[in-house]
């Protein structure tokens, strides 16, 4: 498989004259999987939204293998993304969210074997959790070169978490993947490299990631 | 090609029957009209359908925001979508009218 690279860079947010993001550099390339870490407000969520194209800030530079991409979510099998709330409409059920995102539900199934029973139910049916898991997995299984994955670990049980790392070690042999979320053991678990956002809207990429995140005040 | 055209009418069916609603709703305030009447009113008519179209919008990217992500992942942009939906209640609508003078037709002619 030849490795791809995605890198983003001179991402410039700023909302009412308040700066968001300013100095950033973020590299992930396919067999890997990158962490980013950070206090709230940090602007992490909106660092994914720019990688993806939907969130245009006052300047920003995304390239795939030294290629400048204006909106890579255009861009056919390029990349996917997990926004932290639930995106799918909840008239549609399992099996057709599944086809339309070109996912195997068997696939899914194979990892997750009592979502058998849900493959003609609606979304908007399943619990809180479940319809995450589905999330999570539609965006992971996708037939893509990255993805990118904010909260993924939001309302799940610990054991389903632990399958859900195992799915991404999986994936990660085929894709490069970001994972942003507040349990952040489970992305230093997962994680080749970790980047860490710092106010004002900067990056750093951690070299001992556990006693880095001390240092900077992330943890105790 | 269909894809597309599936994950329009999805996305057109959280919130038609609103604009359904809104565009017979203008028809009838301006008085109903038919055959040639309806032509002349047609530019107004498009008029109250693009703002009505752009509040309704309004408030469906306000409440679902969430949801326009299910679209963008497969690569669709927010913008091409409204459009889409506008054209496509604007055609669902000028059908509706056609039908209407083709049934008003078969009457006179059976009278």
């Amino acid at each position: 498989m030849t490795t791809q690279v995605l890198e983003a860079d001179s991402m410039w947010l700023e909302y009412s004259g308040i700066k968001i993001l300013q100095n950033i550099y973020i590299k992930v390339q396919t067999g890997q999987v990158v962490g980013l870490l950070g206090r709230n407000g940090t602007g992490k969520s909106s660092l994914l939204r720019m990688i993806f194209g939907t969130l245009r800030g006052q300047n920003q530079s995304v390239r795939v293998d030294k290629q400048y991409m204006e909106y890579p979510y255009q861009q056919k099998g390029l990349l996917r993304y997990l926004p932290q709330h639930h995106f799918i409409p909840p008239h549609l059920s399992l099996r057709q969210v599944c086809d339309l995102y070109g996912v195997s539900f068997e696939e899914m199934c194979l990892y997750f074997p009592k979502l058998k029973v849900s493959e003609r139910e609606k979304i908007g049916n399943l619990s809180g959790g479940g319809a995450r898991l589905v999330e999570t997995l539609l965006i992971l299984l996708s037939p893509v070169s990255f993805v990118l994955l904010d909260e993924p670990f939001t309302h799940l049980a610990p054991v389903t978490v632990d399958l859900l790392k195992e799915v991404i070690q999986e994936q990660k042999k085929q894709k490069g993947i970001v994972v942003s979320d507040h349990a952040y053991s489970h992305v230093l678990d997962l994680s080749d490299e970790v980047y860490l956002i710092v106010p004002v809207g900067r990056s750093i990429l951690l070299k001992d990631a556990r006693e880095e995140l001390t240092l900077y005040g992330y943890t105790a | 090609m269909k894809q597309r055209l599936q994950l329009l009418i999805i996305f057109y069916k959280s919130f038609w029957i609103y604009t359904v609603a809104i565009s017979v709703g203008a028809w009838y305030a301006l008085e109903a009209p038919l055959y040639a009447d309806f032509l002349r009113i047609l530019p107004a008519f498009i008029l109250i359908k693009l703002v009505t179209h752009a509040l309704v919008l309004y408030l469906n990217h306000t409440l679902y925001a969430g949801q326009l992500f299910f679209y963008t992942n497969l690569g669709i942009s927010a913008m091409r979508l409204y459009v889409a939906a506008l054209g496509l209640d604007l055609l669902l609508f000028l059908l509706f009218m056609g039908l209407v003078h083709l049934i008003l037709h078969s009457i006179n002619w059976l009278l």
